[in-house]
């Protein structure tokens, strides 16, 4: 089967996040997932996003992937100028049939930002990441926490000895 | 263009999976301008491509094998065109995903 597709990668490396909360801390706070919330607001595909923790020079470090649509979107600004009072623009922030009787208002778009990153934030949290380990040329990547069973059959299929798959099992299920 | 009232965020759920035998190209374009005394003009470098294979291996209980998104973002980065997959389950419950990709790093 043959077929082409296109994606759109944001990756970050981030140094030293020592665990998994550091690690997930890291990850909200990274400005790519500010800049995803508002691609998605803008109308771009959010096709998956993997958090990655592995070990590179002896030092543990956290990779983030958002994978978007690869595609082009049109803003064609359409607003009267106006004066609001602080009220007003509290008002309009909270009121989601406003937001979507004014879609092209930037506070419709202020408004889909905040509630696109709190979306974000939540996926992160909620998304187990994937922990990382190289033999030779395999990289196994193990959901944290996930099913011991699948990821021994996998470490012994990169060919990692009992003793290393006892190791990574310890650090990635916790027992 | 109007923001959608219902944002669609898709993030799934993760899925174990290893990838092997990942190979990368790298090569640098570059064009030499002829000014018009017919001598060389301003050559200009464009952005390094990478042109890439890699396999990706999940197990057949959840056809993680087939998860290319996830695969694919472990693998690279930037514009990333996937110009073939192939998709083979074996007997050993690990299927195999082949797939080539090309891969503009730096492309906005």
């Amino acid at each position: 089967m043959t077929q082409q597709s296109i994606y759109h990668i944001i990756k970050q490396s981030i140094a030293d996040t020592k665990n998994e909360a550091a690690s997930r801390k890291a990850a909200i706070a990274s400005a790519d997932t500010a800049a995803v919330a508002g691609a998605a607001v803008a109308g771009i595909a959010i096709h998956d996003f993997n958090r990655i923790i592995e070990t590179h020079d002896g030092e543990p470090r956290t990779i983030t992937a958002w994978n978007l649509d690869e595609t082009t979107v049109d803003f064609r600004p359409d607003f009267p100028a106006e004066t609001l009072t602080t009220g007003e623009v509290v008002r309009r922030m909270k009121d989601s049939s406003w937001q979507r009787a004014n879609p092209d208002h930037p506070i419709s778009y202020m408004a889909q930002a905040i509630e696109a990153f709190r979306r974000l934030v939540r996926s992160i949290k909620e998304k187990r990441p994937l922990v990382a380990f190289s033999r030779g040329r395999s990289t196994a990547y193990l959901v944290l926490g996930g099913d011991e069973a699948k990821g021994r059959r996998i470490l012994q299929k990169a060919n990692f000895s009992e003793e290393e798959i006892q190791a990574i099992c310890h650090e990635v299920y916790g027992h | 263009m109007p923001i959608s009232s219902n944002l669609q965020i898709g993030v799934a759920s993760a899925s174990d999976l290893m990838v092997q035998n990942l190979e990368v190209e790298r090569s640098l374009s570059e064009v030499v301008r002829k000014n018009k005394d017919g001598g060389f003009a301003v050559a200009t470098a464009f952005d390094p491509m990478i042109s890439g294979s890699v396999t990706i291996l999940g197990t057949s209980d959840d056809d993680v094998g087939g998860d290319l998104q996830t695969a694919i973002s472990l693998v690279s980065g930037g514009k990333t065109i996937v110009t073939e997959k192939t998709y083979t389950r074996n007997q050993d419950n690990f299927d195999e995903t082949s797939v080539s990709f090309q891969n503009a790093p730096s492309a906005t």
